[in-house]
């Protein structure tokens, strides 16, 4: 047996004349579970069609368990590789088991019957997807994920050994997609290959081994999803930033876009003196009023701090749960210096983040902007005994400008 | 549970039986029916033919038996016709004349009797054939995009090859003149004074052509699950489609030669069976055929003795009960085909 | 001067041709119940008609035959006159350009046609009769506004007369001596003429019983039917002469040999224009059925040769 059992070399496929695939090459394992993402346009479909024998070969080779594909019969080649389509047939009033039965198609000769073989098969697609409780019913009164399970009982029918999907989920609810994504593992489990496109790159880094990145008809990324699923690669991939968490129980990593209202630059930098996640609204307003940030000193792991981190701004941290140190403060000095504004956020006060207040005092005698909020002088905020307070009030009387509103600052 | 696909078949033939029981009763009752009313001595004078007078036998044998059968073959091979392409284009709106076959025919014909080419009883029957087949392939041609044949483009073929032909017949009988009722006649479609010429013509195409499409259940169904998928089971998708309209376009085009223009048989029978919940190809396409056959056959029985002595065209009785009868299919909308 | 001289001299001649009764108002009552104002003699006439056409012949009056319609073929002088259309299709305006002083429309003139020539101010006469009799007052309403009033007298009474010495000869055949006629207008399907049409009055007449009898007008018959009424004798048209089909049909489809007409060989082809024209060959008409019918009384009817 050859290990390989899909390889692609040099895939290139245009449509009159624009080019959709560029030499696109790569090799699949058996057993594998492969999840291709990428930008509307990429090619994806293009790609699966052509794995699928749905479109002629331009250029390029592909070699399915070491043979051309091309090279199998119709119904040869069925028996090895089904696909599931995006959109679930209309129309149809069938009963499921009928439909199921269609996988069978390039078992049957001309005329001959179902035979225990069949039934065999049809069988274990309906219990590997839970269809067979409704295998008397009509196929057009089931629900959208009930219909896409049946499809996929249909494809398993053909007792396909490389199972193709062109994004199976994207017309289901949560639920039903779990559910279909729950069969696609089991199905992965038995043995089978799996290649899928899914538009939700989640999907892909929760369920799928392996991924590839497809932009603009060329491979971007292939590999392990530990690999290639990072929010770096994912921003390059689908021109969107985004946070990247862990998932809670699976430990997988998932990702959140960015929804960033992009307004006019205005040419200022703000350095945010903040800390305890409250700088957290701060940093979208500044950014939405079209803002740039510098931020710090902050501790790791403070969920401001994180949040900086996400977004890539410039950000002078502490180690955690530690007091601000004289060489924190100094980069900190240095990071500042390069804004024009300083605006310090309404926090919490403690002895470990006194200094980022030291360094307002330095900023504003160097002839920085400070700015803070009338609400920062609360004395629930303060957990130094009047010593915060007592710094902020020293900050106004030097020119620090206080603030009912941090929207005052779009005028100025 | 698988089981029950069995029950199905079961299920099946017996709806089989009873559609041939229907057919085989029908053609009996249209044998006994004539001009004075029924008669059931008629009905069996096949078993007894030596009592009969010879103008009783020709009435009989010569002339009822084989316009039943005639009837029955017409009405089959459009329901046929239209089931199968309704089923390859998933569209409903579909009837067997897709393909122009019945402009075509028409055409044939009416190129016969303007030139006053004759050479036979067979010459006008002939003609037609000729123009159906050769519309067919023409609209065929045209549809044709990259070795694909997309439904949109075929229907628009075929809808503008029926207008350019239509323009052409209009011609014919502008210049027909006083021979202008012969094309009026034709047009309306009947099945008046057919024999077993007609029969033994169409019977040709009939064994090759039923048979044929009935073997194309399987790949009908798939194309049930779109096009896609059926070449993802691996049907050769474009080769069964040319498949398709050819039997299905010799079948009807033999059909038009005999009967002229007959409508809403190809497109009412296969939806009602239809939306009676028969999708499945290997059900639909036998029952289409006796079904159609049935009511074919009594649309002619009507035709022929309602106004007896006199006779209607079987195309107006099929049009005036077919068309009101789709109307009411439409609104009943139980489904979405 | 001159001018003045012209003048007067028109005028006399206006006077004098009034009251010679040259020409005359005369309100005619047309067969489609209109009552026509016209001023007879008229000299440019168009026929709308094939049958209008051989009775403005057979008057005499073809010398103010302006116009005629392409199916009119006789006499054969016909040809060389200006077709303003077809019989049921009327170019108004060739029509108008002919400037003709009355129009004798037929019975598949559209009705809009009528009217609107009327409304051109030009007189139309139409001749839509519905049996012999009829044609012979069409006659003579059509020589009235010619102005040959007695030649269509004459005329009418000779053809009355042919038509008694038919009659006469058969008035004394009992019921069973008439045998029964079928006339094919077309085999596919058979499409027959019922009561109240010409070729009814014709086989009537020549002493036959039409096997259709029991129809009104042109009807399409079971081809059952046929074989049911096995009539004695059928008749089937020809247009044109050269279409033979239905003839062809009859004499050549094995289920129809079995027919009393097809076994004993009576079955005749008679011209279309001739049997289809309520003109002035009416007679010629009634005469070959006549002979059809009854060859033992008339002279046994001899069909055209081909050429």
């Amino acid at each position: 047996m050859v290990k390989e059992l899909l390889s692609v070399h040099h895939l290139t496929f245009a449509y009159s004349g624009d080019c959709v695939l560029q030499g696109v090459d790569f090799t699949l394992h058996r057993g594998t579970f492969l999840g291709i993402v990428g930008p509307n346009g990429s090619g994806k479909t293009t790609l699966l069609h052509l794995l699928a024998r749905l479109l002629p070969l331009q250029e390029g080779i592909i070699c399915f368990e070491g043979k051309e594909i091309w090279r199998y019969s119709h119904t040869e080649w069925a028996k090895k590789v089904a696909i599931v389509f995006q959109e679930i047939p209309t129309r149809v009033s069938l009963p499921c088991q009928e439909v199921i039965a269609m996988g069978r198609f390039p078992y049957l000769r001309r005329f001959a019957r179902e035979g225990e073989e069949d039934e065999r098969a049809v069988q274990w697609a309906m219990e590997m997807t839970e269809t067979w409780q409704f295998a008397e019913r009509d196929f057009g009164e089931l629900s959208g994920g009930e219909k896409q399970r049946v499809m996929i009982a249909r494809a398993l029918a053909q007792k396909p050994t490389l199972l193709l999907l062109d994004e199976p989920t994207s017309h289901l609810d949560v639920l039903h997609q779990l559910e279909v994504m729950q069969i696609l593992r089991a199905l992965q489990r038995e043995g089978i290959t799996i290649i899928g496109i899914f538009h939700d790159p989640n999907v892909v880094a929760q369920w799928c081994q392996y991924a590839l990145f497809l932009k603009g008809g060329r491979v971007l990324r292939f590999g392990t999803t530990e690999e290639v699923m990072r929010k770096e690669y994912l921003a390059e991939l689908l021109e969107v930033e985004f946070i990247e968490h862990t998932h809670p129980l699976s430990l997988r990593p998932f990702f959140t876009p960015l929804e960033l209202r992009k307004r006019p630059s205005r040419g200022i930098t703000v350095h945010l003196i903040c800390g305890g996640g409250r700088g957290i609204p701060f940093v979208r307003k500044f950014l939405e009023a079209g803002f740039s940030l510098s931020v710090g000193i902050v501790n790791r792991f403070d969920s401001d701090e994180e949040l900086a981190i996400q977004l890539r701004l410039p950000v002078v941290s502490e180690k955690p749960f530690s007091p601000f140190s004289e060489e924190s403060l100094h980069h900190a000095l240095h990071l500042a210096r390069k804004a024009q504004w300083v605006f310090i956020v309404p926090t919490y006060w403690g002895r470990g983040n006194l200094l980022n207040l030291e360094l307002a005092r330095l900023l504003l005698l160097e002839g920085k902007r400070v700015f803070l909020l009338r609400e920062g002088f609360d004395p629930r905020f303060d957990y130094t005994g009047g010593e915060a307070r007592k710094k902020l009030a020293e900050l106004a009387h030097h020119g620090a400008q206080v603030l009912e509103r941090v929207e005052e600052l779009w005028e100025k | 549970m698988y089981m029950s696909h069995r029950r199905k078949n079961r299920q099946f033939l017996r709806l089989l039986g009873l559609v041939v029981g229907g057919l085989l009763g029908s053609i009996v009752f249209a044998q006994g029916v004539g001009g004075g009313g029924y008669s059931w001595h008629d009905s069996f004078a096949l078993f007894s033919p030596s009592t009969l007078s010879t103008i009783d036998r020709t009435i009989l044998f010569h002339i009822r038996l084989p316009r039943i059968i005639i009837a029955v073959l017409v009405g089959g091979g459009l329901a046929l016709g239209g089931a199968a392409l309704q089923g390859m284009f998933h569209n409903p709106l579909v009837d067997p004349y897709v393909l122009g076959v019945s402009s075509g025919a028409a055409l044939g014909a009416v190129v016969a009797m303007v030139s006053g080419i004759y050479f036979g009883l067979f010459t006008i029957p002939l003609f037609a054939f000729s123009g159906a087949v050769c519309t067919a392939f023409v609209v065929f041609r045209l549809g044709m995009v990259a070795k694909r044949i997309p439904l949109e483009t075929l229907l628009l073929a075929g809808v503008a090859m029926g207008m350019f032909l239509s323009a052409f017949i209009s011609l014919g009988m502008f210049l027909a003149g006083e021979d202008l009722h012969q094309i009026v006649f034709w047009t309306m479609g009947g099945l008046w004074g057919r024999g077993w010429m007609e029969v033994r013509m169409v019977v040709f195409p009939f064994l090759i052509g039923v048979p044929l499409l009935f073997s194309f259940t399987r790949e009908l169904n798939a194309f049930l699950l779109g096009e896609k998928v059926a070449q993802s089971l691996g049907v050769d998708v474009e080769k069964v489609k040319k498949w398709l309209l050819l039997f299905v376009s010799l079948l009807v085009a033999s059909c038009v030669a005999v009967s002229g223009v007959i409508g809403f048989v190809g497109l009412v029978v296969p939806h009602l069976l239809r939306l009676l919940g028969c999708e499945d190809h290997r059900f639909l396409l036998p029952l289409s055929f006796l079904v159609g056959g049935v009511v074919l056959l009594w649309a002619d029985t009507l035709a022929r003795t309602i106004l007896n002595p006199v006779e209607l065209p079987v195309g107006i009785v099929t049009s005036i009960i077919g068309a009101p009868f789709f109307i009411y299919l439409l609104r009943r909308k139980k489904r979405e085909w | 001067m001159r001018r003045v001289l012209w003048g007067a001299l028109g005028l006399v001649w206006c006077i004098l041709v009034t009251f010679a009764g040259f020409t005359q108002e005369i309100v005619l009552q047309d067969d489609w119940g209109r009552e026509v104002k016209l001023s007879a003699p008229l000299r440019r006439i168009i026929s709308l008609s094939p049958s209008n056409t051989e009775i403005v012949f057979a008057l005499g009056m073809e010398e103010f035959l302006v116009g005629v319609t392409s199916y009119c073929n006789y006499p054969p002088q016909t040809q060389k006159i200006e077709k303003v259309g077809n019989v049921t299709e009327v170019d108004v305006e060739r029509v108008v350009a002919l400037n003709p002083e009355v129009v004798l429309a037929g019975s598949l003139t559209p009705p809009e046609v009528v009217e609107r020539l009327e409304k051109l101010g030009i007189p139309v006469f139409v001749l839509d009769p519905h049996n012999i009799e009829e044609v012979l007052e069409d006659i003579d309403k059509v020589a009235i506004i010619g102005g040959v009033e007695k030649r269509g007298q004459e005329m009418v009474q000779a053809m009355r007369a042919k038509i008694q010495a038919i009659t006469d000869r058969i008035s004394s055949l009992s019921e069973e001596e008439k045998p029964r006629v079928l006339h094919v207008l077309w085999h596919d399907p058979i499409w027959t003429a019922g009561k109240g049409t010409f070729i009814d009055e014709f086989i009537v007449k020549a002493g036959g019983v039409n096997a259709v009898s029991d129809l009104t007008g042109y009807v399409i018959l079971d081809l059952e039917e046929v074989f049911r009424r096995n009539p004695e004798i059928i008749t089937v048209v020809t247009s044109h002469g050269a279409e033979k089909v239905s003839y062809e049909f009859f004499l050549t489809d094995e289920r129809l040999k079995v027919l009393r007409a097809v076994e004993a060989g009576k079955v005749f082809m008679v011209d279309s224009d001739l049997v289809s024209r309520p003109g002035p060959r009416v007679v010629e008409a009634l005469s070959l059925f006549a002979q059809i019918v009854h060859p033992e009384i008339f002279d046994v009817y001899v069909p055209p040769q081909e050429e």
